[in-house]
Protein backbone atom coordinates (compact mmCIF):
# COMPACT_ATOMS: atom_id res chain seq x y z
CA UNK A 1 0.00 0.00 0.00
CA UNK A 2 2.54 2.34 0.97
CA UNK A 3 4.20 1.57 -2.61
CA UNK A 4 1.39 2.61 -4.19
CA UNK A 5 0.49 6.03 -2.32
CA UNK A 6 3.92 6.57 -3.17
CA UNK A 7 3.50 6.49 -6.46
CA UNK A 8 0.73 8.51 -6.59
CA UNK A 9 2.03 10.97 -5.13
CA UNK A 10 4.47 11.51 -6.67
CA UNK A 11 2.64 11.89 -10.01
CA UNK A 12 0.00 14.43 -7.88
CA UNK A 13 3.14 16.21 -6.56
CA UNK A 14 4.80 16.98 -10.00
CA UNK A 15 1.70 17.60 -11.97
CA UNK A 16 -0.22 19.64 -9.19
CA UNK A 17 3.84 21.73 -8.97
CA UNK A 18 3.49 22.52 -12.47
CA UNK A 19 0.09 23.93 -12.74
CA UNK A 20 0.92 25.80 -9.88
CA UNK A 21 3.77 27.32 -11.49
CA UNK A 22 1.85 27.80 -14.93
CA UNK A 23 -0.95 29.62 -12.62
CA UNK A 24 1.81 31.97 -11.15
CA UNK A 25 3.59 32.55 -14.62
CA UNK A 26 -0.01 33.43 -15.82
CA UNK A 27 -0.47 35.60 -13.21
CA UNK A 28 2.90 37.60 -13.45
CA UNK A 29 1.81 37.78 -17.41
CA UNK A 30 -1.81 38.77 -16.79
CA UNK A 31 -0.30 41.99 -14.43
CA UNK A 32 2.37 42.63 -17.06
CA UNK A 33 0.03 43.03 -19.85
CA UNK A 34 -2.52 45.07 -17.72
CA UNK A 35 0.44 46.93 -16.62
CA UNK A 36 1.67 48.41 -20.21
CA UNK A 37 -2.19 49.21 -21.13
CA UNK A 38 -2.43 50.96 -18.95
CA UNK A 39 0.76 53.23 -19.64
CA UNK A 40 -0.61 53.30 -22.96
CA UNK B 1 25.33 20.56 -54.84
CA UNK B 2 28.10 18.24 -55.61
CA UNK B 3 30.05 21.28 -56.23
CA UNK B 4 29.64 23.08 -53.35
CA UNK B 5 30.01 20.09 -51.46
CA UNK B 6 33.31 18.89 -52.75
CA UNK B 7 34.85 22.69 -52.08
CA UNK B 8 33.61 22.49 -48.64
CA UNK B 9 35.04 19.04 -48.50
CA UNK B 10 38.65 20.10 -49.76
CA UNK B 11 38.50 23.19 -47.76
CA UNK B 12 37.93 21.14 -44.04
CA UNK B 13 40.51 18.53 -45.13
CA UNK B 14 43.00 21.38 -45.46
CA UNK B 15 42.85 23.06 -42.61
CA UNK B 16 42.85 20.06 -40.70
CA UNK B 17 46.17 18.67 -42.54
CA UNK B 18 47.98 22.33 -41.36
CA UNK B 19 46.75 22.09 -38.02
CA UNK B 20 45.18 18.19 -37.25
CA UNK B 21 43.18 20.01 -34.68
CA UNK B 22 40.12 17.40 -34.62
CA UNK B 23 42.25 14.20 -35.20
CA UNK B 24 44.79 14.87 -32.71
CA UNK B 25 42.28 15.86 -30.24
CA UNK B 26 39.95 13.05 -30.61
CA UNK B 27 42.88 10.88 -30.41
CA UNK B 28 44.41 11.83 -27.16
CA UNK B 29 40.93 11.38 -25.72
CA UNK B 30 39.87 7.93 -26.99
CA UNK B 31 43.78 6.99 -26.00
CA UNK B 32 42.63 8.71 -22.25
CA UNK B 33 38.88 7.07 -22.45
CA UNK B 34 40.83 3.37 -23.09
CA UNK B 35 43.26 3.96 -20.69
CA UNK B 36 40.79 5.09 -17.57
CA UNK B 37 38.79 1.96 -18.64
CA UNK B 38 41.72 -0.22 -17.99
CA UNK B 39 42.21 1.20 -14.54
CA UNK B 40 38.36 1.29 -13.51
CA UNK B 41 37.50 -2.21 -14.86
CA UNK B 42 40.28 -4.17 -14.93
CA UNK B 43 40.19 -5.15 -18.29
CA UNK B 44 42.84 -8.07 -18.48
CA UNK B 45 39.88 -10.65 -17.03
CA UNK B 46 39.54 -12.64 -19.98
CA UNK B 47 35.62 -12.22 -19.74
CA UNK B 48 36.42 -8.63 -20.88
CA UNK B 49 37.16 -9.24 -23.68
CA UNK B 50 33.80 -9.89 -24.74
CA UNK B 51 33.12 -5.98 -23.71
CA UNK B 52 36.14 -5.12 -25.86
CA UNK B 53 33.76 -4.02 -28.82
CA UNK B 54 31.31 -1.87 -26.27
CA UNK B 55 34.75 0.75 -24.93
CA UNK B 56 36.42 1.14 -28.17
CA UNK B 57 32.70 2.63 -29.47
CA UNK B 58 32.12 4.42 -25.83
CA UNK B 59 35.79 5.85 -26.35
CA UNK B 60 34.70 6.67 -30.07
CA UNK B 61 31.48 8.29 -28.88
CA UNK B 62 32.98 10.85 -26.53
CA UNK B 63 35.85 11.76 -28.73
CA UNK B 64 33.89 12.16 -31.72
CA UNK B 65 31.37 14.37 -29.76
CA UNK B 66 34.87 16.52 -29.20
CA UNK B 67 35.77 16.88 -32.78
CA UNK B 68 32.50 17.33 -33.95
CA UNK B 69 32.08 19.94 -31.81
CA UNK B 70 34.97 22.06 -33.45
CA UNK B 71 33.24 21.48 -36.74
CA UNK B 72 31.34 24.42 -36.60
CA UNK B 73 33.21 26.52 -34.36
CA UNK B 74 35.53 27.99 -36.48
CA UNK B 75 32.91 29.19 -39.41
CA UNK B 76 31.03 30.96 -36.48
CA UNK B 77 34.43 32.76 -35.05
CA UNK B 78 35.33 33.91 -37.98
CA UNK B 79 31.95 34.64 -39.98
CA UNK B 80 32.84 32.58 -42.37
CA UNK B 81 29.21 30.95 -41.58
CA UNK B 82 27.37 33.44 -42.20
CA UNK B 83 29.41 34.52 -45.33
CA UNK B 84 28.37 30.74 -46.67
CA UNK B 85 24.77 31.04 -45.95
CA UNK B 86 23.98 34.14 -47.66
CA UNK B 87 26.22 32.47 -50.88
CA UNK B 88 23.98 31.17 -53.53
CA UNK B 89 25.06 27.81 -52.97
CA UNK B 90 23.09 24.86 -51.73
CA UNK B 91 22.83 23.97 -48.22
CA UNK B 92 22.52 20.39 -48.81
CA UNK B 93 26.01 20.89 -50.54
CA UNK B 94 27.64 22.45 -47.45
CA UNK B 95 26.53 19.95 -45.25
CA UNK B 96 27.54 17.09 -47.39
CA UNK B 97 30.89 18.62 -47.49
CA UNK B 98 30.68 19.12 -43.67
CA UNK B 99 29.80 15.73 -42.99
CA UNK B 100 32.33 14.36 -45.21
CA UNK B 101 35.04 15.62 -44.04
CA UNK B 102 33.77 14.60 -40.40
CA UNK B 103 33.10 10.90 -41.53
CA UNK B 104 36.79 10.98 -42.70
CA UNK B 105 38.26 12.47 -39.65
CA UNK B 106 36.21 10.15 -37.43
CA UNK B 107 37.56 6.67 -39.79
CA UNK B 108 41.26 8.23 -39.67
CA UNK B 109 40.63 8.29 -35.96
CA UNK B 110 39.61 4.90 -35.62
CA UNK B 111 42.35 3.47 -37.99
CA UNK B 112 44.72 5.04 -35.53
CA UNK B 113 43.43 4.16 -32.13
CA UNK B 114 42.26 0.22 -33.22
CA UNK B 115 46.17 -0.83 -33.24
CA UNK B 116 46.12 0.61 -29.63
CA UNK B 117 42.88 -0.90 -28.63
CA UNK B 118 43.92 -4.62 -30.09
CA UNK B 119 47.12 -4.18 -28.06
CA UNK B 120 45.59 -2.75 -24.48
CA UNK B 121 42.56 -5.28 -25.07
CA UNK B 122 44.66 -8.39 -26.54
CA UNK B 123 41.33 -8.77 -29.28
CA UNK B 124 41.96 -10.31 -32.54
CA UNK B 125 40.08 -9.52 -35.45
CA UNK B 126 38.69 -12.39 -36.81
CA UNK B 127 36.08 -10.58 -39.81
CA UNK B 128 38.66 -7.78 -41.55
CA UNK B 129 35.89 -7.14 -43.60
CA UNK B 130 33.12 -6.61 -40.81
CA UNK B 131 35.24 -4.35 -38.68
CA UNK B 132 35.92 -2.32 -42.16
CA UNK B 133 32.25 -2.16 -42.97
CA UNK B 134 31.20 -1.64 -39.30
CA UNK B 135 34.24 1.54 -39.05
CA UNK B 136 32.70 3.26 -42.03
CA UNK B 137 28.80 2.45 -41.59
CA UNK B 138 29.73 3.83 -38.18
CA UNK B 139 31.66 6.68 -39.05
CA UNK B 140 28.88 8.08 -40.87
CA UNK B 141 26.20 7.55 -38.84
CA UNK B 142 28.02 9.59 -36.34
CA UNK B 143 28.99 12.18 -38.63
CA UNK B 144 25.58 12.84 -40.36
CA UNK B 145 23.72 13.17 -36.85
CA UNK B 146 27.15 14.93 -35.30
CA UNK B 147 26.99 17.41 -38.49
CA UNK B 148 23.45 18.22 -37.86
CA UNK B 149 23.28 18.78 -34.32
CA UNK B 150 26.93 20.42 -34.07
CA UNK B 151 25.36 22.91 -36.77
CA UNK B 152 22.53 23.24 -34.28
CA UNK B 153 24.45 23.51 -31.33
CA UNK B 154 26.82 25.83 -32.60
CA UNK B 155 24.21 28.34 -32.78
CA UNK B 156 23.69 28.30 -29.35
CA UNK B 157 25.78 30.05 -26.02
CA UNK B 158 26.21 26.24 -24.71
CA UNK B 159 27.59 24.95 -28.06
CA UNK B 160 30.36 22.23 -25.95
CA UNK B 161 27.40 20.64 -23.97
CA UNK B 162 24.20 20.96 -26.01
CA UNK B 163 26.38 19.02 -28.81
CA UNK B 164 26.49 15.70 -26.93
CA UNK B 165 22.87 16.16 -25.08
CA UNK B 166 21.48 16.47 -28.42
CA UNK B 167 23.33 14.11 -30.46
CA UNK B 168 24.12 10.94 -28.01
CA UNK B 169 20.44 10.35 -27.33
CA UNK B 170 19.60 10.39 -31.02
CA UNK B 171 22.36 8.24 -31.83
CA UNK B 172 21.90 5.11 -29.68
CA UNK B 173 20.34 2.92 -32.53
CA UNK B 174 23.26 3.57 -34.26
CA UNK B 175 25.47 3.45 -31.12
CA UNK B 176 24.08 -0.11 -30.34
CA UNK B 177 24.13 -1.26 -33.90
CA UNK B 178 27.94 -0.09 -34.18
CA UNK B 179 28.95 -2.18 -30.78
CA UNK B 180 27.20 -5.38 -32.13
CA UNK B 181 29.17 -5.56 -36.02
CA UNK B 182 32.56 -4.89 -34.44
CA UNK B 183 31.56 -6.96 -31.59
CA UNK B 184 30.84 -9.67 -34.83
CA UNK B 185 34.32 -8.74 -36.77
CA UNK B 186 36.06 -9.78 -33.31
CA UNK B 187 34.69 -12.61 -33.25
CA UNK B 188 32.51 -12.78 -30.22
CA UNK B 189 29.20 -13.30 -32.14
CA UNK B 190 27.96 -15.61 -34.97
CA UNK B 191 25.92 -13.39 -36.40
CA UNK B 192 25.27 -9.74 -37.11
CA UNK B 193 23.03 -9.20 -40.37
CA UNK B 194 20.15 -7.37 -38.16
CA UNK B 195 22.64 -4.74 -37.13
CA UNK B 196 24.35 -4.24 -40.65
CA UNK B 197 21.29 -3.44 -42.02
CA UNK B 198 20.07 -1.56 -39.23
CA UNK B 199 22.82 0.61 -39.35
CA UNK B 200 22.57 0.91 -43.30
CA UNK B 201 19.08 2.07 -42.66
CA UNK B 202 20.03 4.71 -40.15
CA UNK B 203 22.60 6.60 -42.34
CA UNK B 204 20.46 6.43 -45.11
CA UNK B 205 17.46 7.78 -43.07
CA UNK B 206 19.57 10.41 -41.35
CA UNK B 207 21.58 11.33 -43.98
CA UNK B 208 18.27 11.88 -46.29
CA UNK B 209 17.05 14.10 -43.16
CA UNK B 210 19.41 16.15 -42.56
CA UNK B 211 20.01 17.16 -46.58
CA UNK B 212 16.64 18.20 -46.07
CA UNK B 213 16.11 20.21 -43.25
CA UNK B 214 20.03 21.63 -43.31
CA UNK B 215 18.48 24.43 -45.29
CA UNK B 216 16.77 25.68 -42.11
CA UNK B 217 19.76 25.16 -39.71
CA UNK B 218 21.70 27.22 -42.21
CA UNK B 219 19.95 30.18 -42.59
CA UNK B 220 21.07 33.15 -40.83
CA UNK C 1 -15.66 30.86 -25.80
CA UNK C 2 -12.01 29.57 -25.23
CA UNK C 3 -12.59 30.42 -21.32
CA UNK C 4 -16.39 28.63 -21.48
CA UNK C 5 -14.70 25.18 -23.01
CA UNK C 6 -12.00 25.53 -20.88
CA UNK C 7 -14.57 25.57 -17.83
CA UNK C 8 -16.05 23.17 -19.19
CA UNK C 9 -12.85 20.49 -19.66
CA UNK C 10 -11.83 21.09 -16.42
CA UNK C 11 -15.15 19.96 -14.89
CA UNK C 12 -14.59 17.35 -17.05
CA UNK C 13 -11.01 16.55 -16.12
CA UNK C 14 -12.51 16.42 -12.53
CA UNK C 15 -15.18 14.32 -13.10
CA UNK C 16 -13.06 11.91 -14.58
CA UNK C 17 -10.24 11.81 -12.21
CA UNK C 18 -13.01 11.02 -9.65
CA UNK C 19 -14.03 8.44 -12.19
CA UNK C 20 -10.66 6.97 -12.32
CA UNK C 21 -9.64 6.63 -8.67
CA UNK C 22 -13.01 5.41 -7.77
CA UNK C 23 -12.69 3.10 -10.00
CA UNK C 24 -9.32 2.22 -9.41
CA UNK C 25 -9.56 1.79 -5.25
CA UNK C 26 -13.62 0.45 -5.62
CA UNK C 27 -13.96 -1.56 -8.53
CA UNK C 28 -10.78 -2.96 -9.97
CA UNK C 29 -10.07 -6.43 -8.62
CA UNK C 30 -6.27 -6.88 -6.38
CA UNK C 31 -3.92 -8.58 -9.00
CA UNK C 32 -3.74 -12.06 -7.36
CA UNK C 33 0.48 -12.15 -7.57
CA UNK C 34 1.35 -8.42 -7.06
CA UNK C 35 -1.16 -7.27 -4.95
CA UNK C 36 -2.22 -4.20 -4.17
CA UNK C 37 0.85 -2.11 -5.78
CA UNK C 38 0.04 -3.48 -9.30
CA UNK C 39 -2.56 -0.33 -9.29
CA UNK C 40 0.39 1.76 -9.86
CA UNK C 41 -0.60 0.66 -13.63
CA UNK C 42 -3.31 2.48 -14.10
CA UNK C 43 -1.49 5.68 -13.64
CA UNK C 44 1.61 4.64 -15.07
CA UNK C 45 0.35 3.18 -18.55
CA UNK C 46 -1.88 6.50 -19.32
CA UNK C 47 1.18 8.73 -18.26
CA UNK C 48 3.35 6.66 -20.74
CA UNK C 49 0.51 6.64 -23.64
CA UNK C 50 -0.41 10.59 -23.25
CA UNK C 51 3.70 11.13 -23.08
CA UNK C 52 4.27 9.38 -26.58
CA UNK C 53 0.79 11.72 -27.80
CA UNK C 54 2.78 14.69 -26.72
CA UNK C 55 5.64 13.42 -28.71
CA UNK C 56 3.70 13.20 -31.38
CA UNK C 57 2.12 16.82 -31.27
CA UNK C 58 5.93 17.77 -31.26
CA UNK C 59 6.87 15.88 -34.39
CA UNK C 60 3.83 17.54 -36.26
CA UNK C 61 3.66 20.62 -35.15
CA UNK C 62 7.32 21.19 -35.78
CA UNK C 63 7.10 19.70 -39.11
CA UNK C 64 4.09 22.35 -39.81
CA UNK C 65 6.20 25.40 -38.13
CA UNK C 66 8.71 24.81 -41.00
CA UNK C 67 6.30 24.32 -43.72
CA UNK C 68 4.21 27.54 -42.49
CA UNK C 69 6.76 29.58 -40.21
CA UNK C 70 3.32 30.36 -38.35
CA UNK C 71 4.65 30.90 -34.55
CA UNK C 72 1.53 29.07 -33.11
CA UNK C 73 3.00 25.88 -34.14
CA UNK C 74 6.54 26.73 -32.39
CA UNK C 75 4.49 27.28 -29.52
CA UNK C 76 1.90 24.08 -29.78
CA UNK C 77 5.51 22.07 -30.30
CA UNK C 78 6.99 23.61 -26.96
CA UNK C 79 3.73 23.34 -25.06
CA UNK C 80 3.46 19.66 -26.04
CA UNK C 81 6.76 19.15 -25.44
CA UNK C 82 7.00 20.11 -21.52
CA UNK C 83 4.26 18.45 -20.78
CA UNK C 84 5.49 15.09 -22.55
CA UNK C 85 8.38 15.61 -21.00
CA UNK C 86 6.60 15.80 -16.91
CA UNK C 87 4.65 12.36 -18.32
CA UNK C 88 8.06 10.90 -18.99
CA UNK C 89 9.48 11.86 -15.90
CA UNK C 90 6.15 10.57 -13.91
CA UNK C 91 6.53 7.12 -16.07
CA UNK C 92 10.06 7.36 -15.19
CA UNK C 93 9.37 7.52 -11.13
CA UNK C 94 5.95 5.19 -11.22
CA UNK C 95 7.61 2.59 -13.23
CA UNK C 96 10.65 1.88 -10.79
CA UNK C 97 8.45 2.56 -7.48
CA UNK C 98 6.29 -0.64 -9.50
CA UNK C 99 9.27 -2.77 -9.94
CA UNK C 100 11.16 -2.86 -6.84
CA UNK C 101 7.85 -4.33 -4.64
CA UNK C 102 7.33 -6.79 -7.06
CA UNK C 103 10.33 -8.04 -8.74
CA UNK C 104 12.91 -6.79 -6.42
CA UNK C 105 14.89 -4.55 -8.45
CA UNK C 106 14.36 -0.63 -9.43
CA UNK C 107 14.95 -0.91 -13.02
CA UNK C 108 15.79 -3.22 -16.22
CA UNK C 109 16.75 -2.75 -19.16
CA UNK C 110 13.74 -3.64 -20.58
CA UNK C 111 12.34 -2.63 -24.21
CA UNK C 112 9.97 -0.30 -23.37
CA UNK C 113 11.89 1.43 -20.48
CA UNK C 114 14.66 1.75 -22.62
CA UNK C 115 12.81 3.44 -25.03
CA UNK C 116 10.94 5.64 -22.65
CA UNK C 117 14.18 6.52 -20.74
CA UNK C 118 15.99 7.45 -24.37
CA UNK C 119 12.84 9.42 -25.27
CA UNK C 120 13.24 11.57 -22.63
CA UNK C 121 16.94 12.83 -22.86
CA UNK C 122 16.16 13.41 -26.12
CA UNK C 123 12.98 15.36 -25.62
CA UNK C 124 15.15 16.95 -22.26
CA UNK C 125 17.67 17.78 -25.42
CA UNK C 126 14.86 19.74 -26.84
CA UNK C 127 14.14 21.88 -24.01
CA UNK C 128 17.58 22.47 -22.93
CA UNK C 129 18.46 23.61 -26.96
CA UNK C 130 15.21 25.90 -26.61
CA UNK C 131 16.66 27.80 -23.50
CA UNK C 132 20.23 28.74 -25.02
CA UNK C 133 18.96 30.22 -28.33
CA UNK C 134 17.96 34.38 -27.93
CA UNK C 135 16.60 34.67 -31.29
CA UNK C 136 12.39 33.83 -31.41
CA UNK C 137 12.93 32.74 -35.19
CA UNK C 138 16.00 30.84 -34.77
CA UNK C 139 15.10 28.96 -31.96
CA UNK C 140 11.91 28.44 -33.28
CA UNK C 141 13.88 26.82 -36.42
CA UNK C 142 16.45 25.03 -34.67
CA UNK C 143 14.04 23.46 -32.17
CA UNK C 144 11.32 21.97 -34.76
CA UNK C 145 14.32 20.51 -36.93
CA UNK C 146 15.05 18.64 -33.83
CA UNK C 147 11.58 18.24 -32.82
CA UNK C 148 11.88 16.44 -36.43
CA UNK C 149 14.53 14.44 -36.39
CA UNK C 150 14.15 13.28 -33.01
CA UNK C 151 11.06 12.05 -33.68
CA UNK C 152 11.63 9.57 -36.75
CA UNK C 153 14.84 8.58 -34.43
CA UNK C 154 12.22 6.75 -32.33
CA UNK C 155 11.13 3.58 -34.69
CA UNK C 156 15.12 3.56 -35.03
CA UNK C 157 15.60 3.85 -31.66
CA UNK C 158 12.88 0.69 -30.68
CA UNK C 159 14.11 -2.04 -33.10
CA UNK C 160 17.45 -1.56 -31.96
CA UNK C 161 16.37 -2.22 -28.18
CA UNK C 162 14.37 -4.84 -29.04
CA UNK C 163 16.47 -6.78 -30.81
CA UNK C 164 19.27 -6.09 -28.25
CA UNK C 165 17.09 -7.38 -25.66
CA UNK C 166 16.23 -10.75 -27.86
CA UNK C 167 20.38 -11.20 -27.85
CA UNK C 168 21.41 -10.09 -24.07
CA UNK C 169 18.39 -12.11 -22.72
CA UNK C 170 17.11 -11.19 -19.03
CA UNK C 171 14.75 -13.12 -16.69
CA UNK C 172 11.49 -12.04 -18.80
CA UNK C 173 9.44 -10.05 -16.08
CA UNK C 174 7.86 -7.06 -17.59
CA UNK C 175 4.93 -9.78 -19.46
CA UNK C 176 2.69 -8.16 -22.10
CA UNK C 177 0.96 -5.62 -20.48
CA UNK C 178 -3.15 -6.06 -21.37
CA UNK C 179 -2.47 -9.53 -21.94
CA UNK C 180 -5.05 -11.74 -19.77
CA UNK C 181 -6.21 -8.57 -18.42
CA UNK C 182 -9.07 -9.10 -16.02
CA UNK C 183 -12.28 -7.26 -17.78
CA UNK C 184 -12.66 -4.83 -14.90
CA UNK C 185 -9.46 -4.34 -15.03
CA UNK C 186 -9.14 -3.02 -19.22
CA UNK C 187 -12.65 -0.65 -17.90
CA UNK C 188 -10.55 0.88 -15.31
CA UNK C 189 -7.67 1.33 -16.95
CA UNK C 190 -9.77 2.70 -20.34
CA UNK C 191 -11.47 5.27 -17.95
CA UNK C 192 -7.58 6.09 -16.66
CA UNK C 193 -6.83 6.91 -19.75
CA UNK C 194 -9.20 9.32 -20.56
CA UNK C 195 -8.74 11.08 -17.59
CA UNK C 196 -5.28 11.23 -18.26
CA UNK C 197 -5.42 12.12 -21.78
CA UNK C 198 -8.01 15.11 -20.35
CA UNK C 199 -5.29 16.84 -17.86
CA UNK C 200 -2.55 16.26 -20.77
CA UNK C 201 -5.13 18.65 -22.23
CA UNK C 202 -5.97 20.67 -19.54
CA UNK C 203 -2.12 21.02 -18.93
CA UNK C 204 -1.34 21.57 -22.15
CA UNK C 205 -3.79 24.38 -23.22
CA UNK C 206 -2.73 26.01 -19.77
CA UNK C 207 1.14 25.91 -21.42
CA UNK C 208 -0.62 27.17 -24.97
CA UNK C 209 -1.60 29.90 -23.20
CA UNK C 210 0.87 30.92 -21.41
CA UNK C 211 3.15 31.22 -24.71
CA UNK C 212 0.25 33.23 -26.56
CA UNK C 213 0.21 36.01 -23.18
CA UNK C 214 4.26 35.89 -23.59
CA UNK C 215 3.91 36.99 -27.15
CA UNK C 216 1.44 39.53 -26.50
CA UNK C 217 3.57 41.20 -23.95
CA UNK C 218 6.33 41.34 -25.76
CA UNK C 219 4.29 42.89 -28.78
CA UNK C 220 3.27 45.77 -26.67
CA UNK C 221 6.43 46.07 -25.04
CA UNK C 222 7.78 46.43 -28.29
CA UNK C 223 5.01 48.80 -29.15
CA UNK C 224 5.89 50.94 -26.49
CA UNK C 225 9.30 51.12 -27.35
CA UNK C 226 8.74 52.57 -30.40
CA UNK C 227 6.07 55.10 -29.18
CA UNK C 228 8.50 56.00 -26.66
CA UNK C 229 11.38 56.81 -29.81
CA UNK C 230 8.58 58.70 -31.47
CA UNK C 231 8.30 60.41 -29.01
CA UNK C 232 11.88 61.37 -28.55
CA UNK C 233 12.10 61.89 -32.22
CA UNK C 234 9.71 64.88 -32.52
Amino acid sequence: MSWLLAAYAAVAIAVGGYALRLARLKRALVSEIDASKRLR
Amino acid sequence: MLRTAVVVLWKDLRIELRTRDAVSAALVFSILVLVIFNFALDVNRPEMRRLAAGFFWVAFAFAGTLSLNRSFALEKESGAGRALSLAPVDPAGIFLGKALANAIFLAVTQLVVLPLFVIFFDVSVTRLWALAVSFALGSIAFAATGTLFSAIAANTRMRELLLPVLFLPVSVPALIAAVETTSFALGNTESASFWFTLLVVYDVVFVTASLLVFEYVAEE
Amino acid sequence: MARRSGMILDAALLIAMAAAFGMIFFYAPIESEMGIVQKIFYVHVPLAWNAFLGFGIVFFSSFRYLATRDPKWDMRALSAAEVGVLFTTLVLITGPIWAKPVWGIWWTWDARLTLTLVLWLIYVGYLMLRRYIESPERRAVLAAVVGVTGFIDVPLVYFAIRWWRTQHPQPVIAGGEGSGLDPRMATTLWICVAAFTLLFVALYRRRLAIEAMRARAEALRDDAEAARMEGARS
